[in-house]
């Protein structure tokens, strides 16, 4: 195999290490941008560098701002009696494409996993409970981690950690995806789905 | 459904090969070493994506290469299928349905179930738990894809909870109870299909040691656990619950979870009495043939396609009354692959059955076999 230039074995390096970017997909970035102007290279590089020096997680809720509090927690429209707590960033996204939640949200950076190290104080657990205590008019705290074995774990030692707070502690509902097929579905997303049903 | 065609490429000693099959009876003859057994291996992997000698992925891709594959071609009442399992260093294998990649590897269970027979069979018998536990996974992951999500996630939980008691730090307990819930949950489901399960192979298992023997002894397969069995999951669970936190100071102390089916066993009783201990070397070896006809019983009754059978190297360790007994069986079941140094292993049955000539990864056939079967 012919060797690369240094260069393009440095760019190649860096891509790989990008999540879902094996050698070929790697390969195929680098040889693109390659071929593009000048100019490209240098507003993808100087965007990456832009963002991650702007960026930082909001004091409130954690999610990605460039301010002091993010966009969510200072707009004065939002329902502040109700907290959806998700992983990360990109939940956040996800809930605001419905359009219908209005509450305020807290990113917690992840699940608790022992297995790669991750325990509580890595996650933003004690900046919930602050938050929670500080803010009384909250009513609710939904739990919206993956349904995962991790996700499920984390938010039972989330509703723990809430024990003596009066206050609701929610966890997102399971079950049939839209659009979906019963036919097709796996045992446990049936029978969670038969467990959360509701009279119409 | 029989599988119709297999190729190979860098998968142990096969460079490259493909074969085509005969519907019901398959011999490889060679000598040792040539490559037979790679070949019920591979079709192994197409049954349950992965060896049943208990080895690493890597260790199946050819020496010095980074990648090898397993296709095979299964022949169905509604057309063909294709399977492709992609083997890679140091990453996860992928598997292609008619060329579309799966985004589960477990997608394939059950599609083509299969039972090997082989002479590390024993160990069933003299082996450690480990060994009978997942004996009695492999079959229940064939026919229900109801168990998979509960195996899956137990094993998550388990290996999360292990970690987490291996770190040591002070006050783990609101750390720890979070892991038992699902622990509970999962191991409770494990428990109670294994029981069930256990009971059907129990029955299976005990005709079969009549069949073999001809005798009156009475062989008995019983699920082992280290809990009291309970008839539902709930209550099960709730025991579970109770003895995580009774084994709490103990876990703690050791840095393992020693509560739940990860350490249950699959008991085998030959009149009244523990095989494992008492049994004679000849009738420990009858034990796991009944334990492996069971199988064959148990998925031909669960699977909607009847079970290949991979005979590894068996035959010549029969004498020629369950020689004929087993041949008999075959000619009952879906399709069958068998191993041997020579034809004398397999009596009248190389009438019947296309024949390969294995040699230093190169494979010939030299007998075709009945056609139009």
């Amino acid at each position: 195999m012919a060797e690369y230039p240094p260069s393009l074995e440095r760019l190649l390096h860096e891509l790989e290490k990008l999540p879902g970017i094996g050698p070929r997909t790697a390969q195929r970035l680098a040889f693109h941008l390659l071929k593009q102007p000048m100019e490209t290279s240098r507003a993808l590089s100087s965007a990456l560098v832009d963002a991650r020096a702007k960026l930082h997680p909001c004091q409130d809720c954690y999610n990605l701002t460039e301010e002091t509090l993010c966009r969510i927690c200072t707009m004065s429209t939002r329902d502040k009696t109700s907290i959806l707590v998700v992983e990360d960033p990109s939940d956040v996204v996800a809930f605001e494409r419905t359009h219908e939640y209005h509450g305020l949200f807290h990113v917690l950076g992840g699940t608790l996993s022992p297995l790669e190290g991750r325990g509580p104080q890595d996650l933003t657990l004690d900046a919930l409970v602050a938050r929670v205590k500080k803010n009384s008019n909250l009513k609710e705290i939904i739990v919206a981690t993956d349904p995962t074995v991790e996700g499920d774990s984390t938010a039972l030692y989330i509703q723990q950690l809430l024990k003596g707070v009066r206050i609701k502690v929610t966890r997102l509902a399971r079950g049939m995806p839209s659009g979906g097929d019963v036919e097709y579905a796996d045992e446990s997303t049936l029978l969670k789905a038969l467990e959360g049903r509701r009279e119409i | 459904m029989h599988v119709s065609s297999l190729r190979l490429s860098h998968f142990r000693n096969y460079q490259s090969m493909e074969v085509g099959f005969h519907p019901q009876l398959n011999l490889f003859l060679g000598s040792n070493a040539q490559g037979k057994t790679n070949i019920l291996e591979a079709l192994y992997c197409l049954s349950t994506t992965r060896s049943f000698r208990a080895a690493a992925d890597e260790e199946m891709i050819q020496f010095n290469q980074e990648a090898g594959a397993i296709e095979g071609v299964l022949q169905q009442e509604e057309g063909q299928e294709q399977i492709q399992l992609e083997l890679r260093k140091e990453k996860n294998k992928v598997l292609l349905v008619n060329g579309k990649k799966q985004k589960k590897l477990s997608s394939l269970l059950g599609r083509l179930p299969a039972v090997v027979f082989s002479p590390d069979d024993l160990f069933l018998v003299k082996g450690g738990p480990a060994l009978r536990r997942r004996y009695l996974d492999v079959t229940i992951l064939q026919m229900d894809q109801g168990y998979l999500g509960h195996f899956q996630q137990y094993e998550r939980t388990l290996k999360q909870r292990n970690s987490l008691l291996r770190q040591k730090i002070p006050n783990v307990e609101a750390q720890l109870v979070i892991w038992d819930e699902p622990l509970a949950e999962h191991g409770a489901a494990l428990i109670i299909k294994r029981a069930e399960v256990a009971r059907r192979l129990s029955e299976f298992a005990g005709q079969a040691l009549k069949d073999l023997t001809g005798g009156a002894e009475n062989f008995e397969v019983r699920y082992e656990p280290q809990l009291p069995l309970e008839n539902n999951e709930g209550s099960l669970k709730e025991r579970m619950l109770q003895a995580l936190a009774q084994a709490r100071r103990e876990e703690l102390a050791r840095g393992v979870t020693v509560v739940g089916p990860h350490r249950d066993d699959l008991g085998l009783w030959v009149n009244g009495k523990p095989l494992r201990k008492f049994g004679s070397q000849g009738q420990q070896r009858t034990g796991a043939l009944a334990l492996k006809l069971a199988q064959l019983s148990l998925l031909t009754e669960g699977c909607h396609t009847a079970p290949l059978v991979l005979f590894d190297d068996v035959m010549a360790e029969l004498d020629e009354k369950r020689q004929a007994f087993f041949l008999n069986r075959l000619q009952q079941g879906g399709q069958a692959f068998l191993t041997g140094t020579s034809a004398n292993d397999f009596l009248a049955a190389s009438k019947n059955a296309r024949i390969f000539w294995v040699e230093a990864g190169q494979i010939k056939m030299t007998q075709e076999g009945p056609v139009g079967a």
